[in-house]
This record gives structure tokens, sequence and C-alpha cells, in this order.
């Protein structure tokens, strides 16, 4: 039961978000526009923000960045059309939680909702984890929370620890409530050329639907190639 | 109407005649100039027609009175032919006129006796004119309109002749036989006018030459009659010396009918005049002979046979110490001489003393015998249509007739002369007779000097 | 009768040459002159020596009379009778005297100079009256006439005689006839003469009249190599030589120079070149005849020049005609019936020449030609060219196709007519509506996006909508009627919303048919805001309409009107985002759209205040590939299409702008 924020022009969407989010037992808020949504937010102080990014007048991406300077620990998730990335990635890069794409999927709206919810309680510390667990044949490094430049250090030092393991694979997992902004996307990119050039196999698991779709943006999923499981990361090829 | 049928004969085309479509190229549809007739062509059928239409009224003009010809001329009958003189038988000349007449009557009346000719008896007419030209026009004028004479014979003189020439052209009616020597009725040619004896110019030629080649005389003078008898023989013997490229020292004269030679006299012995042609009548010539002689001038005289010699040499009887030559034109009628023409049956002398006994015969009366010599030839040579043509063509058909004395009578259709020989005679013992030697005379002339 | 006579007469003369013309006229005056001359002078000739003749008659009379008193007295007829023929027969006297007689008082002659019997009659015929001192009389004399003049011979006062001396007339009449010959000879010889010369002179003036007839006969057969005599064909070269006629184009002062007083006046004139020694044309020299034969010779050279010019401009003329590129049509000026068509036309109409010859032309071209044509007969001889775009031809088989139809007056074979070229564009056209296609694609990739966003909501609503409704059911939940209610018909609602975006976009995206329609100028402009509409929104962009209802339909195609506006209203947004870039913080802008009536013609303007049209590219905004955007973003087609596409409709589009300000497009239309 958490106090949610929606931000939409649209009447029917508010309508609908306001209906499905009542009833999955969260006080909803709705605002028609930008500036409606920040006054709501001073009011109310939700936990989670849904805004929808492309408004007249004050657009998502204003509202993200207003917020996120009043509360950062606040959960904004953006809703984008299709073929809106660069706006998501965008988004993320200025601390959104998530992204949802219109036509929002129910099961989407649940899973975002929940990892929002997990990562506030992350949100208290780094916000962000990352630990080596070897397995059999590929030293599995498990990634969670919101990766951002500040892991970089970490996430080197992680990553020398795998490579001391000296198995064949090393598996990056992503657990369901990992994000990654842009500055991550750097790292991550900067590491996986340094395997390559070393010659070191690298898989990434389990990405979520939507990190997948960053990965394929940005070019990543060119780079190293993606399981749908751990089993199959693992697993010889 | 000429013109306009010459431009007929000559059409003009106005159309070639081609059709347009096969003419020729550059042979277009206009005149065509070689179809026409050339040009001189036209030009001289042009001419030809205006001349005979101007020729047309021209000859109108000229009618001939009188151009039919007689079929039978007036002055002839059946039975007579009359005659026509005018001669001086009275006055002045009248020896010249009475001895010319009766010595032609002589024959004619012997011609009457043997029966006239071819049936017809001749009459001869005689006017007395006395030597006076207007008397003899009207004497001239009887005869030809009123007498109707067939012809004219036996005129004397030569402004009496000279006169009646118009008359005579007019009336063409010949005229034969005349005393005179006039160039006139000679020069220009007159078909009537028929000359039996030589002309002055032919006797002053002769004359001068002998003075000129034979005598040797230069110095020649003439002393002339003043009318046109003087003249001619003037003119003729100035003519005469022209040919010698001498010319007359000097000119005397002295009127027709006087004797008023002085002046002229006077004139030719101032000249100095070896010689003195003398172109008169009788009566004056001797006077002047006489005159001279007594002046002491003594030229030698030549005179013209007209002067009259038996007349002369009978005025100057007594003159002894001249010189006097005169031409004649017959010979001299010597009785002594034998001749037919003068002795015989039908001579000058035997019909002379028939018919005039009282008369002598002289150079005058012979002459008028021969013209009737000549007058019965040319009527008898005309034969019986005797016509006033018919016996001008019958005289001119006489080309030699001899009569005796080498006196031979010649005419022909251009010549009317019937003698041309000059016979030249010489005072002597009262006589003239011919001269047989000029160098005698010559001689003598030396001796005289 | 002589009425037909005499012009029968008068037309044979006509018709007769020249030269016999002169020699007849002439001839006539002389004759008539002379004939003239003749009369007077033998009327003052013949009176005159009458009167003469007289005198001397009297003269000689007088003479007689005075000389022949003495006589009559002395009554010396041989005296007088030689006295009256001296007088008489005096040398040349016996032509003129025909005879003389004296007679006496009673008249009885005294002497005469005839030489036959006097004539009774003569003797009485001519007595003097007693008073009178002469009596002159012409009578009979035998054949002849003579005139008697009698003068009577006096001593003191009393008469004594008279004398008559009788004169030939003859005479005279000889001198007449002399001096009619003399006439009529010399006559003849001037005839003669001025037969002659008239022969010559015609010769003179009727040879070279001759050869020049010839010549223009040959002329009039088309044959210009005449020589017209020796000295041409010494003094001319070959045809070749002259300039002018080597190159037909050049031109020559001596030909050239009249048509240029008389129309051009450009001043070309002046600056022909006349060759320094003319080999063609010639001075006129001589008298009259050779003057002719010059200025004939000079108008042969002209004519060849000409004819030369002619047929070379011909041959181009024709070769142009018969290759031209383009279909060329000769129709007559009053019927409008095709006289002559080029290849060109028969290949592209589909016709043979046949058929084309004798048509009328409005079979090809049936709309719009007659009010065409006769724009054109209004400008009369003038060479004035008009255009008709977009003309719709028929080829053979009632195929329809586009083409520009150009049209001026000309003459052909001597009969005015016009020249009709029509330039095949149909592929012009259909690439014309390709590119308004790509533009339009264009347009809808740039919408896409937008258009994507706008499906997306009402298939977010709905999905939204009926995954809360799955939701419910399966929580076994009941629904509370009232939020179901909502809940459905915002579905239906959405889905409806989302078939009307559908459909606009469709249409849209639709090639223009090729006939124009009646449309409602409202309803394109109303499918655009449909389209872009919320867009616009999104970019803070108002977009505001002010339609007058029913303001009028116009012949148009409904996408392409859609097109149009897209465009504007696109432009508009543009302008306004220049201009927030350039000064930030601009409030938001605003695209007024407007429709309304004006001067009976349908007008629809779009406003917006954005940055505005600067001065140095309003006139060039128009045009194809200029843009002021940058080249990757925009192909700057936009407004050259709109142009295009306004041109074709009949309309007219104007633009107020103020730099900074704002700018407003105004498009009018005829209304139908």
């Amino acid at each position: 039961m958490e106090k949610i924020l929606v931000i939409d022009d649209e009447k029917p969407t508010l309508m609908m978000f306001r209906l499905t989010l009542a009833a999955l037992g969260h006080e909803v808020f709705t605002a028609e526009n930008g500036q409606q949504g920040l006054e709501v937010f001073n009011r109310e102080r939700p936990s989670i923000v849904l805004t929808d990014i492309k408004m007249p007048g004050m657009n998502g991406i204003e509202v993200l960045k207003r917020i996120k300077a009043v509360d950062p620990a606040v959960q904004v998730i953006v809703i984008t059309g299709h073929g809106d990335m660069d706006l998501a990635i965008q988004a993320l890069n200025l601390d959104a939680a998530d992204f949802l794409n219109k036509p929002i999927q129910r099961h989407l709206l649940e899973q975002a909702l929940k990892r929002a919810l997990e990562r506030r309680h992350l949100a208290g510390e780094q916000g962000w984890e990352m630990v080596l667990e070897p397995a059999e044949s590929a030293a599995v490094i498990v990634i969670q929370g919101n990766i951002t430049a500040k892991a970089e250090g970490r996430f080197q030092a992680v990553y020398q620890e795998a490579v001391a393991l000296n198995k064949p694979r090393i598996v990056l997992h992503f657990k369901e409530n990992a994000t990654i902004n842009g500055a991550g996307i750097a790292v991550l990119t900067q590491l996986l050329l340094d395997s390559q050039k070393q010659g070191r196999q690298l898989v990434v698991a389990e990405l979520s639907e939507n990190l997948k779709k960053v990965f394929e943006i940005v070019g990543l999923s060119k780079i190293v190639p993606l399981a749908d499981s751990l089993e199959k990361a693992i697993a010889p090829a | 109407m000429f013109l306009y049928s010459i431009k007929i004969m000559n059409p003009i085309q106005t159309n070639c005649g081609l059709p347009k479509r096969t003419a020729a190229k550059g042979n277009t549809c206009f005149r065509d100039r070689s179809r026409q007739l050339p040009l001189w062509i036209k030009f001289g059928a042009y001419f030809v027609s205006v001349l005979c239409f101007l020729s047309i009224p021209a000859g109108c003009n000229s009618t001939d009175e009188s151009a039919a010809p007689e079929a039978v001329s007036s002055g002839v009958t059946a039975q007579e032919i009359l005659l026509g003189s005018s001669l001086a038988l009275k006055g002045h000349a009248s020896f010249l006129g009475t001895q010319t007449f009766r010595g032609a009557m002589s024959y004619l009346n012997h011609v009457n006796e043997q029966g006239g000719v071819h049936g017809r008896a001749i009459k001869l007419v005689a006017y007395d004119d006395s030597y006076d030209p207007p008397m003899c026009m009207a004497n001239t004028q009887k005869l030809i309109i009123d007498d109707q004479v067939f012809a004219l014979f036996c005129y004397v003189g030569t402004p009496t002749t000279v006169k009646v020439l118009p008359m005579i052209e007019e009336a063409r009616i010949p005229l034969l036989g005349m005393f005179t020597g006039a160039n006139a009725l000679r020069e220009p040619f007159n078909r009537y006018l028929v000359n039996v004896r030589a002309s002055y110019y032919q006797e002053t030629g002769a004359a001068v030459r002998h003075l000129v080649d034979d005598l040797g005389l230069h110095k020649i003078a003439v002393f002339y009659q003043y009318d046109a008898y003087g003249f001619d023989g003037l003119t003729g013997t100035e003519l005469a010396l022209r040919r010698f490229n001498l010319a007359p020292v000097a000119g005397g004269s002295y009127n027709r009918g006087t004797l008023d030679v002085q002046e002229g006299l006077n004139k030719i012995m101032a000249s100095g005049a070896e010689a003195v042609v003398m172109i008169g009548t009788y009566d004056p010539c001797a006077k002047f002979i006489r005159l001279a002689h007594e002046k002491g001038f003594r030229p030698v005289f030549y005179l013209v046979s007209f002067v009259g010699a038996d007349e002369l040499a009978r005025r100057l009887e007594n003159q002894q110490g001249i010189t006097v030559i005169m031409s004649q034109v017959v010979p001299p009628p010597d009785r002594h001489d034998p001749s037919s023409l003068l002795t015989g049956e039908v001579g000058y002398v035997t019909l002379l003393q028939r018919y005039f006994p009282e008369d002598q015969p002289n150079f005058v009366g012979f002459e008028g015998f021969i013209n009737a010599r000549v007058l019965v030839e040319g009527l008898n040579r005309a034969g019986a249509s005797l016509t006033r043509e018919t016996f001008i063509n019958a005289i001119e058909s006489i080309r030699d007739l001899s009569l005796g004395l080498d006196i031979n009578i010649a005419f022909s259709a251009s010549d009317h002369q019937g003698l041309d020989r000059v016979y030249f005679t010489r005072l002597e013992n009262g006589q003239f007779s011919l001269i047989k030697d000029w160098a005698d005379i010559r001689a003598q002339l030396n001796a005289m000097r | 009768m002589q009425r037909d006579v005499i012009r029968g007469a008068a037309k044979r003369f006509r018709d007769i040459s020249l030269k016999n013309k002169i020699f007849f006229s002439i001839i006539a005056v002389i004759l008539v002159i002379s004939a003239i001359i003749a009369v007077l002078a033998r009327w003052i000739l013949v009176d005159n020596l009458i009167s003469e003749l007289e005198l001397r008659g009297i003269a000689i009379a007088r003479t007689i009379a005075e000389r022949s008193s003495g006589f009559i007295l002395d009554k010396n007829y041989p005296e007088l009778l030689s006295l009256i023929f001296d007088e008489a027969k005096l040398k040349e006297r016996q032509h003129l005297v025909s005879y003389i007689f004296v007679s006496d008082r009673e008249d009885q002659v005294l002497s005469h100079t005839l030489m036959r019997p006097f004539t009774e009659s003569l003797r009485l015929a001519n007595r003097v009256p007693p008073d009178e001192a002469k009596s002159v009389r012409l009578f009979r004399l035998g054949e002849q006439m003579a005139y008697d003049i009698a003068i009577p011979v006096t001593q003191g006062i009393y008469r004594i005689g008279t004398v008559h001396v009788g004169l030939n007339k003859d005479h005279i009449d000889q001198l007449v006839a002399k001096l009619r010959t003399t006439f009529l000879g010399f006559l003849s010889l001037v005839v003669v003469i001025i037969f002659v010369i008239t022969h010559r002179l015609a010769k003179y003036i009727t040879r070279p009249i001759f050869k020049l007839t010839q010549i223009s006969e040959e002329l009039s057969k088309g044959n210009f190599d005449v020589k017209l005599d020796a000295e041409q064909v010494s003094k001319g070269g070959q045809p070749q030589e002259c300039p002018a006629f080597a190159n037909p184009d050049a031109t020559c002062r001596h030909l050239d120079g009249n048509l240029a007083a008389a129309g051009a006046g450009d001043g070309a004139a002046e600056t022909d070149p006349v060759c320094r020694d003319c080999q063609f044309y010639r001075r006129q020299r001589g008298d009259e005849v050779a003057q002719l034969a010059d200025a004939f010779y000079n108008m042969i050279w002209g004519i060849r020049l000409y004819r030369r010019r002619l047929r070379e401009s011909e041959k181009k003329y024709r070769s142009l005609f018969d290759s031209g590129p383009d279909p060329i049509f000769v129709i007559n000026h009053q019927s409008f019936d095709i006289i002559d068509a080029n290849p060109r036309a028969v290949e592209v109409y589909g016709y043979s020449r046949e058929e084309l010859i004798g048509k009328p032309f409005m079979e090809l071209a049936p709309e719009h030609t007659h009010e065409y044509f006769q724009s054109l007969q209004g400008q009369g001889e003038s060479h004035g060219l008009v255009t008709y775009p977009k003309a719709l031809h028929y080829k053979k088989g009632h195929k329809p196709f586009y083409v520009n139809l150009h049209a001026s007056n000309t003459t052909y074979k001597g009969q005015p007519a016009i020249v009709l070229a029509s330039t095949d564009i149909t592929e012009m056209i259909e690439k014309d509506a390709q590119l308004i296609q790509a533009s339009k694609m264009k347009s809808l990739g740039e919408m896409s996006a937008g258009i994507a966003h706008e499906l997306n909501q009402p298939l977010n609503a709905i999905k939204m909508g009926s995954d809360f409704l799955g939701m419910m059911v399966e929580a076994n939940r009941g629904i509370p009627p009232a939020d179901l209610q909502q809940v459905v018909a915002e579905m239906s609602a959405q889905v409806d919303r989302a078939a009307e975006i559908i459909n606009t976009l469709r249409s849209f995206g639709r090639k223009a048919e090729l006939v124009m329609e009646r449309v409602d100028i409202n309803k394109p402009i109303q499918a655009v805001f449909t389209l872009v509409g919320r867009q616009f929104e999104l970019d803070n962009i108002r977009l505001e309409l002010a339609l007058t209802p029913g303001v009028g339909a116009i012949m148009a195609h409904d996408n392409r009107l859609q097109q149009v506006f897209f465009n504007l209203v696109t432009n508009a947004r543009d302008a306004i985002n220049e201009k927030r870039e350039r000064r930030a913080g601009s409030p938001a802008g605003k695209i007024l759209v407007r429709t309304y009536q004006e001067d009976g013609q349908v007008v629809a303007e779009v406003q917006d205040d954005g940055i505005g049209i600067c001065e140095a590219v309003r006139d060039k905004i128009f045009e194809p590939f200029f843009s002021t955007k940058e080249s990757s973003i925009d192909m700057g087609l936009g407004l050259a299409i709109i142009y295009g596409i306004v041109k074709d409709y009949g309309g007219a589009i104007s633009l107020k702008t103020r730099e900074g300000e704002g700018t407003t497009f105004k498009l009018s239309f005829a209304g139908v």
C-alpha cells in the first residue's frame, strides 16, 4: 500500500491507471499535467510516481528532474510510447527508476512496481550491489539495484576477482531489480571490451525485458551474448 | 487610196498565230517581225505610190496645143504649093532682096514649067520689108495667118529674119534659104530653119585665118553695122581672133540705113589696123573704103558676103591701090566657068537670062538660085503627102546633093546648114575673083609697105 | 454601228506595234501639218501669183500701151506688131504671155501676136469700160485658160485703142503644180526620213522592251537565269559571289534598306553592309531605256536574292516543322480545322495524317479550347504567343493526356492561320504527382512518430481497461458498476478514436485522382487538425481553427488540400520552434487557421507567431529546393508544392510576414 502519483495528459489513461492501481491496493493520485503533478507531489509525497513523458506544457523529463530535486529517493517510473527509447534512456540517466511502454502490460506494471519498492529499500544504502558467486564453469557476478557511475570501482574489483577465478566464462547476472543508467552502461561497455581483448568469454544473463531493450539500443547486445536464464549462461556452449 | 492599198498589202500581224502552249520557250506571243515584209519593200512601195500620186496632176498640165500632126499642111493644095517671102525689095538693101528673089524665081519658074513638084506648082508670094524688121514681122504674120503659106522662103537680112523667129517657132512653119549667116539662125538648133549658106562665123573665121596666117596681119580692126548683123560678125571675128590669141585692135560702127561711117573710120584709123573686117552693106562699106583711101589708110579690107560683092565692086570701080577681099558662100557665078549649075540647061545663068534677062548673074542671085534648088529637092523628096514635117524630114534626108562646082548640099537631123564652104575673092579689075594664091597678096602687101 | 466601227478601229490601233504607232502618229501629224501648210501656201501663193501675174500683165500692157500710142496714131502697124511681138516673145515672157493684141477705138484688131487667125470671141471678150483703167478677165482660149488684161491706150484723155495682154494661166498652174510637186516630193522625203528615224527610234525603244518582255515571261515561268545583254555577262559575276546570296542570313543594304525603314527600325539597317563595289546592283545611267534596263536588272537580282532567302527560310522552317520534336498543327483561323500536321503530331496523337487534316481541332482538345482560341484571335496580326498550360488532349481511342499548348498567329499559304505546338507533359505531371507523393510520404514519415503516439494513446487506454477488467475477474472481485460502465464506454470511444486517425491517415496517403471534385475547404483543414493537433499540443503549440461553416467549396483534390494545409501548419510549427530556440522563454506558440469568404472567393489563412520570414528570402520561399532549415531535415519542396497545387486549382497564394513576429499565408480560390 503505497502512495502512487500518476501524471498523464490523457484522461482515459489516467482513469485506467487509477482503477488498476486502486485495485492493486494502492492510494492513487492523478494529475493531468506536469505542473499539477508537482503540486500533488509536494502535497502528498508519494513514494512512486508514474509520469508520461510526452505532455504539453512541462514534459515528463522536466517533472522527473523536479521531483528528483525534491526527493532523490522517489521512484519515478516514466511511461513512454513505442520508439521513445531515447527518452527512456534520458530518463534513466536522470535517475528514473524504470520505464514502461504504452500500451502498458499489466504484469509489466506490477513488476515495475515491485522493483520500485525493492529499490526504495535499497535506496537507503548505496542503492546497488554486486556479488561474485562462482559456479562450476563460470564466474557469476550478481548485479542488483541501480548501477551508476558510483558502481564503477566496485565493478572493476569484482571483475578482477572473477578473472582471478580463471573460469572459462564470466556471467553477469542481472537481477530483476537491476537497472543501469548511462554511466553504468559506459562502465559495463568498457569492461566488456577489455574482456574481449583479453579473450575472455562474457555472457549476460537474465536481463529484464527493459534492460534487454536498453542493451539493444546502446549496441551492447552485439558485443556480449545475452542469455535468458542463468543456467543457460553457465552451461558450456 | 494607193497608200491605203499598200498598207493592206502588208497585213500587220497582231497575233503570232501560235497557240500559247506550243510556243517555244522564248518565242512569246507578240509581234514576230520576221513575218512582216522586209522594210525596204514596204518603203519602196510607198515611195512609188507617192510618186505616181504626184505625177498624175503634173502630167495633166502639159497640153499640147498642136499635138496632133496635120494630115495636110496649110498652103498645099492639089495644084499648088504656096510659099511666102519677106525681103528687101526696096530700100538700101533692095539689091540683095531683089536678086535673091529673082535668082530663086528663075529656078522655080523653070520647075513650074516642067509641071511642078508632084503635080503641084510652086507659087512664091513675096512682100517687101525694106530690110526693116517690123515690116518683116508684119509680112510674116500676114503670110502665115492670112496667106497661109506652106513655108517661108528666101528671107534676107539678119535683123529681119531673127525678128520673125518667134513667129516661126509658134507657127511651126519651115523657113528655108536665108540670105544671112547669122548665128542666131543656127544656134540654138531650130528644126524649122533650114540654112543653106555658111555662117558669118565661118566666113569671118576663115577670113581671120587667112589674114593672120596667110597674110601675117595681126592688127585687125572691125567695122560693123550697128545691129544684130553687125554684132554677129563682130562676135565671129572676135571668136576667130581669140583662137590666135588676138583681139580686134579697134571697132567702128555705123547705124543701119545710114552712111555715117566717119566716126568708125577715125577709130579704126587711129588704131593703126593692118586689116579691117567689115560687116555692113555695100553703100556704107564703099564709102568707108573710099574715105580710108583718101586719108591714106591702106589696110586690107575684108568684107563678108552679105555686103554684096557686085554692088560694092560697082561703087569701088575707080579705086586703085586698095586691097579688098570678100568672102563668099557660093562660088562666083562666072559665066565663063563651065558648069551645068551655071550654064547648064537648068543653070543659074541660063535661067536668069530666060526669066530676068536684064539682070546680070551675081553672087546674091546665085545664092537665091541654089536656095530654090534645095527647096525643090526637098519638096520632091517629101512626096505627094506634103506636110511641113515631111518636108523638113525630106530636107534632112539630103545627105550629099551635088549641084556642081564643088557645091555639096548636106543636111541631117542635127545639121540644118547645107553649105559649109567659104570662098575668098579679091576685087580686081572691078570684079571679084577667086583668090588662088594668098602669097601673092602677101607679097603685094609687103611691097606696098 | 458607226461607233462600233470606230471602236473596232481604235482597238486595232491600240494593238499595233509601238514602232508602227509612232510611225503612223508622226506621219499623220506630218500629213495634217503638210496639208494645212499646202492649203495655206497654195492659197497665199496662188492668190499672190495671180495678182503678180496680173500686175506683170498690166505692166506689160501699160508699157505696150505707152509705146504703141505713137504707132497707133501713125497707123504704123509693122512697128506696132514688132513692139507687141517683142514684148510677147521676150525670152521667158513667151511662156507667160499667151498673146498680145492691140485694138483700136472700135475694138478692131490692129495687130496681134497669134500665129493663127484671130478668134473673134477674143476681140470682144474683155472690154475696158470707159472709166476704168484696166480690165482683167479670165477666159478660155482654145484649150487653155488665159487672163486677158486690157489696158486702154490713151493719148491725153482720149482713148485711141486698147492693149490686150493674154497671160497664160497655165503658167501659174504649172508653177502651182511645180510647187505641189516640190512640196509633195519634199513631203515624201520627210516621210522617208521620219520613217527611218522612227524605225530606228522605235527599234531602240522596243528592242529592250521586247527583251525585257521576254525576260519577264521567263521570270513568270520561274526561270531566273536570264542574261540581259553581253555587257551584263561580263560585268556581273556568278551569283555565288554575292555575299548576300551565298549566305541568306546576311543582309544587303540594297535589299533590306527599305524593309528596315518600314518596319523593324531597330537600327540594323544603318549598319548593314554594302559591298564597296556591288557587282550586281547597277547604278542607273544613260537614257530612259538604259535606265529601264538597269532598273529591271536590279529588280531581277533583288528577286533572286529574295527567292533564295525565301527558299532557305522555307527549307529551314519546313525542316523544323517536319522534324520538330513536338507535335505542330496548323489550323484554320476561323473554323479551327486542322490544315496541316507534322510527323510528330501523327506519332503522338495516333491518327494518320489524312485523318488529321480537316478534323476539327476541338476533337483533340474539347475543353477550354474555344475561349483560348478566341483570346488568340483577339491579338490580330501580332506575333504574340499564347500559352495554355496543362491542357487535356485526347489521343486516338479517347486516351487522355496532358499537354502544354503554345499557339500564335501566322499565315499559311497566304491565308491567316494559327500554328500550335503541343508539348506532352504527362510524364512531367506524373513526376509532379510522384513528387507530391514523395513529399507526402515524407510528411507522413514526419507524422509517423506523432501518429504512432496518437494511436498509442487509445490502444493504451483499451489495454489498460481490458487488463483491469481481466484482473478484477481473475481476482473474483466485483466491479462497481459505475466503474465498469466508465471503463467499457471509454474503451469503445478509444477504438473509434483510433479508427478515425487511421482513416485520416489513409486518405492523406492516397494518390490524387486525375479529376478534381468539389471539396469543402474546411474538410481538409479539419483532417490535418486530426492528424497533428495533439502533437502540436505536445510541442506546446496551440493549433486553433476558426472555420466559417459552409464557407464554400472549390474544385480541387481533397487529399492534396490536406497536403497543402499540412505543409503550412508544419512550417508554422517549425517557425515557432525556431523562434523559441532563438529567444528562450517564449510563450507557447499559436497557429490560427481561418476560412472565410472574400469578394466571392473562398479564402483560407494560416497564421503563426513564429520567427517570420526575412526580407531577403521572402521571394525565394516558394522556390523548389529552397529552405530556411538545414538541408537534411527539409528538402525545401513543401512551399513549392503548395504553390504548384494552389496554382493548379486556379487559386492564389500570398503571404504577410513580420520578422520575429509571425507569418500569415493567405490562399484564395474561386468558389464553385
